[in-house]
């Protein structure tokens, strides 16, 4: 499981990590969290 | 041809693309209905010409109570005028799941669904996806829980992502 803080990786990921899932945290209702993933290197 | 998946949990979303044309494959709510129709999920014609569009960028933006999650589309014909851009907003409040799409010519606003399939209440994860990066966008509507798990599904098993 991979955490996600303030919508970023905390360390790269791989995409059999992404695919098994990992948590994204938001700590009040109606609120929303954004990810970008794209390609290390 | 591409694919992007969205949705969480009980609520998925399977969207095919190719020469910029997208069409929605699957759309499963929580009783296992499948809500898609085998039809694109854009056809636009400008002044007679029929257009397809390539996705540039997605934005997020909050305001009057809704979440709007908007992708921001160039033209794939070079017959259209320079600067042409379409912009589809996903509008998501709390009890009501409806897509508007607005472009040069002015807006038209169509219902996706007139049923939540979240009602208003649980998490909701969008992954758009484009060219082997994406988004992803996670909305905590009234879910008691503050954090979700979530998987990705348009990555490459072989490849780090950060």
């Amino acid at each position: 499981m991979i955490d996600v803080r303030n919508g970023q990786l905390v360390a790269h990921a791989t995409g059999t990590q992404l695919r098994n899932g990992f948590t994204v945290t938001a700590p009040t209702k109606y609120s929303a969290r954004v990810l970008r993933v794209v390609p290390a290197g | 041809m591409g694919s992007t998946r969205q949705g969480f949990a009980a609520v998925h979303m399977v969207r095919s693309i190719s020469d910029g044309s997208v069409e929605t494959t699957s759309l499963t709510g929580p009783d296992r209905k499948d809500w898609a129709q085998p039809a694109a999920d854009l056809t636009l014609n400008l002044n007679g010409v029929p257009t397809g569009w390539s996705l540039q960028s997605v934005t997020l933006a909050v305001h009057a109570g809704a979440v709007h999650v908007a992708f921001d589309y160039v033209p794939l014909s070079a017959k259209l005028p320079s600067g042409v851009t379409l912009t589809r907003t996903f509008a998501l409040k709390p009890g009501r799941a409806a897509m508007s799409v607005r472009h040069v010519s002015g807006p038209m606003v169509y219902e996706l669904t007139g049923r939540d399939p979240v009602a208003g209440k649980d998490w909701l994860v969008l992954e758009p996806w484009h060219s082997g990066s994406g988004y992803l966008f996670a909305f905590r509507q009234d879910a008691k829980a503050g954090a979700i798990k979530v998987r990705i599904l348009g990555v490459n098993p072989a490849t780090s992502y950060t």
